[in-house]
């Protein structure tokens, strides 16, 4: 400080990149800039000026002219502030003081607490926000993502035409409403051993799930699973949720394809999908039985899986998106219920030849 | 002869010897850590608690307190300015989504237009991305930079990009193109084009940078690193391939003893981790030699008046130093990302030099024309394009 209130500074008029070492005082709601004579080389409204950032300890005040794009004043030191306070609201809260690690871990306990709370958040918001979506448009868009996957694949029995896992999707749907009620099932060649529920209530099986499946209950079971996924919609929640967790991810971290982004974003997804499994597996249960079908077959198709899988799958189920087989046969093995047979007899060996 | 220290070869000495003065930071760091982590971690509150709106805001103020604390070597008390307002950059992500639902809808309505023919759009809609996606990313880059670099001052003024970025995303795009085209040969082309594109519409007032360099230096290290990383991928591919028999005879042998079979099986993925990890530090550290290489000439052929420009660092370091950013950033969830930042910046400030004359007091404003909202997807998506033009800050 040059004393009295009198501020050394350096002006720059954005004419050149040169700069001129002046004096400024507050006087009235005024700031004068002085020569080093004491030549008053401008004076503006305090109310005109702005602060360009915060000031960090040790950081100099830097003054922009709200209508003079041009003027600007380097202050090295910012307890003139104090005055410039006192005239203008503006330059109140502008001085910011040493970071301390105690406020710095309340800020970090604050930050990662709203994160989480939203990330745990999201499924729930997912689901609230599902019933908005028409159910016409995921029909259409489920359409363009089977094709997509399926494309390469020849189509063994095509959805809704007389085929036995069709014929049984009908009459399991028969006490539903919504999706539920028109499931369309599809086999298409090849494998892995496994079934999906596309948006839109299209459920794709692969030959070599019913190739590999012990008994047409088995079979049923899993139909029955994927009934429950598309009942829930789970597959129109998960892309809203993903969609909602990848923008509050990105805008966290800066970009969505960053690694850190997809470590986050997977973490939240195993979490979520593993729910949705054992949601789905609940309600699969549910409607055989309530048909009075048998569903020994669903827990009957996760114990063959939990055989054919190494001990080292079975740690590494961790980071699975889906429960580790032999829990999910614990979970329902006193819930299901014997009961007649969903598929009708031979229905299993029909169904093996349909891609011969 | 390239110096294996500092990666910078014969050349480098001569510009060495014609600049005039004392070698010096371009740019010297006065920030603090803890300031910028706690400018951070309220922009993650806030953002999560409106919902992801305050991240342009957020995204502003990080960048008006890095601007702020970044001065010139040879000025150290004058630090550069950031002008940019998160309104600006929220607009221009409004304007992108807007176009995005567009083309979306355009995609869409096509495709239900033809029916069940839509698959017979499939290749030629591929074709159409493969041709749309270089130019639309690099043009998008460029707006940012331009939109950043506008927005940024030193001693009042103003820096700026000129050119339609439109011209320089298809000139460097075209190059692109050739990239793929010729199995990645031609990629030196691609990084030559893409300079000459921005250092030589780069302005600080009325003085424009200007950038000498061609491809052809690059040929030879580029061919070098691209037949070593070939021949790290066969050799990792045959590792594998005999890991995988070697385990599968092993692993048939061990049937009916779980617990056996369960101690080759971890063998077997240990081997076929390592082998991968391999390939994948291998690829790493001929890319980073020949990243060092191609920087360190990018720099050497930048001029701004009579100042020139040095990046002074080797393969393994700058090797190393992306790889720990790489992990800080995943084993924290993001939360490094101020560490990282600052340790970005600093890198730059300790291994990027200039020397020569430059006198600021003959340095006029210019007036082009400054976009008047943040510009481009990658602006608004946080896609930042390396303003220094050397290493991304």
């Amino acid at each position: 400080m040059a004393g009295g209130g009198v501020y050394r500074a350096y002006l720059t008029d954005g004419r050149s990149a040169e700069r001129r070492e002046v004096e400024i005082r507050v006087a009235g709601r005024d700031l004068v800039v002085e020569g080093p004579h004491g030549s008053q080389v401008g004076r503006r409204p305090v109310a005109d000026l702005e602060p360009l950032e915060a000031v960090y300890p040790g950081q100099p005040l830097r003054l922009a002219d709200r209508h003079h794009d041009d003027f600007h004043l380097t202050v090295p030191d910012a307890s003139v502030l104090d005055e410039l306070a006192a005239v203008s609201s503006r330059f109140r809260r502008v001085r910011k003081g040493s970071v301390s690690t105690a406020s710095l871990v309340r800020w970090g306990v604050g930050a990662v607490g709203a994160v989480t709370a939203l990330i745990l958040a999201l499924p729930h918001a997912a689901a609230l926000a599902t019933p908005l979506v028409p159910y016409s448009f995921e029909e259409r868009f489920g359409g363009t993502v089977v094709e997509a996957l399926v494309s390469s694949r020849t189509v063994c029995a095509e959805p809704g035409t007389d085929h036995p896992l069709q014929e049984l999707a009908r009459r399991l749907g028969q006490d539903l409403d919504g999706p539920g009620a028109g499931v369309k099932v599809r086999i298409v060649e090849g494998g892995p051993a496994n079934a999906f529920a596309a948006p839109g209530g299209e459920v794709v099986f692969f030959e070599e799930l019913i190739r590999e499946a012990e008994s047409s209950r088995e079979v049923a079971g899993v139909l029955a699973h994927e009934m429950g996924h598309v009942v829930e919609r789970h597959s129109m929640q998960h892309i809203l949720r993903n969609t909602a967790l990848s923008m509050v991810v990105s805008s966290v971290i800066g970009d969505v394809s960053a690694p850190a982004a997809r470590a986050v974003d997977a973490l939240a997804t195993l979490s979520y999908s593993r729910s949705a499994e054992e949601e789905a597996d609940d309600l699969a249960v549910e409607y055989l039985a309530a048909r009075g079908y048998d569903s020994r077959g669903l827990v009957e198709f996760f114990e063959r899986l939990a055989q054919d899988r190494s001990e080292l799958e079975e740690g590494m189920n961790l980071l699975s998106t889906h429960p580790a087989p032999s829990a999910r046969v614990e979970r329902l093995r006193h819930r299901v219920s014997e009961g007649s047979p969903p598929l009708p007899e031979g229905a299993l060996e029909r169904m093996r030849t349909v891609c011969e | 002869m390239t110096d294996p220290t500092t990666g910078l070869g014969a050349e480098e000495d001569a510009t060495r010897q014609r600049a005039p003065g004392p070698r010096e930071p371009l740019f010297v760091w006065r920030g603090d850590l803890l300031e910028l982590y706690k400018i951070f971690l309220v922009n993650v509150a806030l953002t999560v608690m409106t919902l992801g709106l305050y991240y342009f805001w957020g995204k502003t103020r990080i960048r008006r307190y890095v601007w702020a604390n970044m001065a010139p070597g040879r000025y150290p008390d004058d630090r550069l300015e950031y002008r940019g307002k998160g309104s600006e950059i929220f607009l221009a992500w409004l304007i992108a989504m807007v176009v995005l639902a567009l083309a979306a809808a355009s995609i869409y309505g096509g495709a239900s237009l033809v029916g069940e023919w839509a698959f017979l759009l499939l290749f030629p809609f591929l074709l159409g991305l493969f041709f749309l996606a270089p130019l639309v990313y690099h043009t998008a880059k460029f707006a940012a930079r331009r939109y950043v670099l506008s927005r940024t001052r030193w001693r009042g003024i103003r820096f700026a990009q000129t050119g339609s970025v439109w011209r320089m995303g298809l000139h460097t795009a075209l190059r692109k193109w050739a990239q793929y085209l010729s199995m990645h040969v031609a990629r030196p082309f691609y990084e030559e084009a893409k300079r000459r594109c921005t250092i030589n519409d780069t302005w600080f007032g009325d003085r424009r940078m200007a950038y000498t360099g061609d491809a052809g230096p690059l040929m030879g290290p580029w061919l070098k690193t691209l037949g070593a990383m070939v021949a790290v991928a066969v050799g990792g591919i045959f590792l594998g391939t005999v890991v995988a028999l070697v385990g599968g005879s092993a692993l048939s042998g061990s049937e009916g003893d779980g617990a056996a079979t369960a101690g080759v099986g971890i063998v077997v993925m240990a081997f076929q981790w390592v082998v991968t990890g391999g390939m994948l530090v291998g690829f790493a550290y001929f890319w980073f030699a020949y990243r060092a290489h191609s920087l360190a000439h990018a720099a050497r052929h930048t001029r701004l008046e009579g100042c020139e420009f040095a990046f002074r660092c080797g393969g393994g370091e700058l090797f190393r130093f992306e790889l720990v950013n790489w992990v800080a950033l995943v084993v924290s969830f993001g939360l490094a990302y101020p560490w990282v930042k600052v340790r970005r910046v600093q890198f730059t400030a300790d291994h990027l030099e200039t020397r020569g004359d430059f006198d600021p007091a003959h340095v006029a404003q210019s007036a082009p024309e400054a976009p008047r909202v943040g510009e481009g997807f990658a602006e608004a998506f946080g896609l930042d394009y390396p303003i220094l033009g050397v290493v991304e800050i």
